[in-house]
């Protein structure tokens, strides 16, 4: 809480053209919002002025209403942590990218860009990580639409519960172990 | 010694001919895709030794007799499924092991693993569990073995995994 | 694939797909390799095979109920899933763990990361031809998975912890037992040493191999043995302190590279036989200073947290595993994120491997004891 809240402070006096602000919710932790397009300043300033110099974790987040990146930094000698955070509106979703300050960013930065379709700017090699690459859609985004097929195999597969209704037809047949026997006995 | 039995026919004898050295050194391929495969690593450990089976893993599939699905299969990996099947010489048979390859267990809401390894390539053994234990896995392995014993030579038994679809 | 080959038009290359279905890819990773004879110039490592969703299924499940599913992120070390999940909810709620639960889950979760060593040392001798030693671990590795079934019901996936606290105690005579087995294994670590440790081909192999510098380590987000290895004193055990672990005396193991470099293969190896009789000690005086009380905190039947967000982390066998977790107040995440020790460890390989031959591909990534569904999720 309160390397946040000093870590605010240090920020807003090293780059004051930059609005930043402290936010938190009712518990947890808090972090600090920057404006989406000057992220990688501020990042860059914090891992090259504050000694911010291992980045945790980066994740997408889909509210519903907005999409939002949250970074994790930590200073390894220092044993402090620093959590940003960025909104980014649903349809178009770009941000410049932090691959050059962290080389795990990288791959932080793809896996968002293949689960939730925001857009890195910058990015030496921008492409699906989890996914296939013919796959359509981004699936941890809230309106993702679960798919009935791929390349032929089917998603569906019938409920266990139904096969177990008196009146299902499939319950008619003998069971497995029975008819194994007689082919057994006939050979 | 074998115990022949009164007035056994000739495809008999021959089918136990084929199946019994078949039965006794089968050669699965070591195909861990998930948790499944830390229990078949197990499997094949000094407790349950599999061994004294004949079963040893094989790590290419020209080798191998049986496809020890161990694992949750996803669409991506579905095609790889398919072609080590193909690759695999004939007789070949396939043991799904855990609930993942069976139905898509715990991930059968998943949008991307597909729901039970039947979808992809025909299945002789379902082994349930999440993960089977060594002794299931033996069992299961038992159980393919009875199977091989009612194979007849004449009979081609499996086909290609593309009359799935 | 044709990208790749157009760029490099200096000599003879060979395109080569390791995996995904490759013994020494632990699991189903695929590498593509680009080759100039025997030595790799390029590497492209093709992940999410095994990308089964655990994060969307998070968001379609209540609290309670994904629990199961912080298993099979890392089913080696299912363990410090469910203790990193349970953390994050904990600290969502405001829930605090009796001292007991947490002196009983830093039992399960040493005992967990012994045999997840077990099985990284053993399958990295068996990468490099020494199948032996695997037996051995294995055989440890099944003693404490007599164990596990006795704490928990369950060999790997043991969902063993839950929301304030673990379900059940300790059954009686169980820790007599495991300090009988602590006994046995501080005396076994020396008889595998003898085995392959010291073995002076298995020591050349790898000493001086792909020297990850600290600076290149901490950039990749390294963590865990990995980074340990290359020089960096940091543990989150000790760093980021949490559950019981301030109230144990444990030394922090690095790299110190006293056969071959400081971050080479052999240092990550060194370390993980290391930290294993660390992890003895750990469970040993916690198994000695058991606390009386509750196993198991209040928490309401239905578990809605407060609106925020939280992100845990735990020093887990591959390194940290984190926990992002967004909560809107409803029954269920809005979002849970795992950060995971082998998913940045893939990010290291581009940087390392090209100008290494394919035989010692193997035993590097070997050394990074990276398992696929931690990587993909």
């Amino acid at each position: 809480m309160s390397d946040v809240k000093r870590m605010h402070e240090t920020l807003s006096r090293a780059l004051p053209d930059i609005p930043l602000e402290v936010e938190s919710a009712q518990a947890g932790m808090s972090w600090i919002h920057v404006p989406a397009e000057h992220i990688a300043a501020v990042i860059g300033h914090l891992r090259h002025t504050e000694g911010f110099d291992y980045l945790a974790c980066l994740t997408g987040i889909d509210t519903g209403e907005e999409l939002q990146i949250a970074y994790t930094l930590r200073s390894l000698p220092d044993k402090t942590e620093c959590a940003l955070k960025i909104s980014l509106p649903r349809d178009e979703a770009v941000v410049p990218t932090i691959s050059h300050l962290y080389g795990v960013a990288d791959w932080f930065e793809r896996e968002v860009f293949d689960l939730y379709g925001v857009h890195f700017d910058g990015h030496p090699d921008l492409r699906r990580i989890m996914m296939p690459d013919d796959w359509e859609g981004h699936p941890l985004r809230k309106d993702y639409v679960f798919p009935s097929e791929y390349h032929g195999i089917s998603a569906e597969r019938p409920d266990p519960h139904d096969l177990l209704d008196p009146e299902y037809e499939a319950c008619a047949v003998d069971p497995a172990p029975k008819s194994d026997s007689k082919e057994g006995s006939t050979s | 010694m074998y115990h022949w039995g009164e007035g056994f026919a000739m495809p008999t004898k021959l089918d136990w001919l084929l199946n019994t050295p078949r039965k006794n050194s089968i050669w699965y391929l070591l195909f861990a895709t998930a948790c499944c495969g830390i229990e078949l690593m197990q499997t094949g450990g000094p407790r349950t030794d599999l061994d004294r089976f004949g079963a040893v893993f094989r790590a290419t599939p020209r080798q191998a007799d049986l496809l020890l699905v161990a694992g949750s299969v996803t669409y991506k990996m579905a095609d790889r499924v398919r072609r080590l099947y193909d690759q695999m010489p004939e007789p070949k048979y396939v043991l799904a092991m855990g609930s993942c390859a069976n139905s898509g267990g715990l991930f059968a809401r998943s949008y991307s693993v597909v729901k039970g390894v039947d979808k992809i390539i025909p299945v002789d053994v379902y082994l349930p569990g999440c993960a089977p234990r060594p002794e299931a896995l033996n069992h299961a392995l038992l159980t393919i073995q009875k199977r091989m014993m009612k194979d007849k030579w004449s009979v081609r038994r499996t086909t290609s995994s593309e009359k799935l679809l | 694939m044709t990208q790749l080959i157009l760029e490099d038009q200096h000599g003879e290359t060979t395109m080569v797909n390791m995996g995904p279905q490759h013994p020494s890819t632990h699991g189903v990773i695929n590498l593509r390799l680009l080759l100039q004879g025997e030595v790799i110039a390029k590497i492209d490592p093709i992940v999410g095979f095994l990308h089964r969703s655990i994060e969307k299924l998070g968001e379609m499940t209540p609290y309670p109920g994904f629990l199961p599913y912080t298993d099979r992120v890392d089913y080696l070390s299912a363990m410090f899933g469910n203790q990193v999940y349970c953390m994050a909810v904990e600290e969502l709620l405001g829930v605090e763990v009796p001292r007991r639960a947490e002196y009983l889950r830093v039992i399960a979760c040493e005992l967990n990361r012994i045999i997840s060593h077990l099985i990284a040392v053993g399958t990295m001798a068996m990468d490099l031809g020494a199948f032996t030693p695997f037996l051995h671990a294995i055989r440890e590795r099944e003693t404490v998975n007599d164990f596990m079934e006795r704490i928990c019901g369950a060999r790997i996936n043991y969902s063993y912890m839950r929301i304030g606290g673990v379900p059940r105690d300790l059954e009686p005579g169980l820790d007599k037992d495991i300090l009988k087995f602590l006994d046995r294994f501080e005396k076994f670590i020396p008889e595998f040493n003898r085995l392959i440790t010291g073995n002076e081909i298995f020591v050349r192999r790898l000493i001086d191999l792909a020297v990850i510098p600290a600076a290149d380590a901490i950039s990749c987000g390294l963590s865990g043995p990995n980074l340990r290895s290359s020089g960096v004193d940091y543990d989150l055990r000790r760093d980021r302190p949490y559950s019981a672990y301030p109230e144990f005396e444990f030394r922090v193991v690095t790299g110190e590279g006293y056969r071959g470099q400081t971050g080479d293969c052999y240092a990550r190896y060194w370390v993980r036989i290391d930290e294993m009789l660390e992890s003895a000690k750990i469970v040993r005086q916690a198994l000695l200073g058991l606390p009386e009380g509750d196993v198991k905190a209040k928490v309401p039947r239905k578990i809605t947290p407060p609106k925020g967000e939280v992100y845990s982390a735990v020093e887990s066998s591959r390194g940290e595993m984190g926990c992002y977790l967004v909560s809107d107040g409803g029954e269920q995440p809005l979002r849970v994120r795992f950060r995971t020790g082998s998913f940045t460890a893939m990010t290291v390989l581009p940087k390392i491997v090209p100008g290494l031959m394919v035989a010692d591909l193997t035993a590097f990534f070997g050394s990074l004891d990276v398992v696929a569904p931690e990587i993909d999720r």
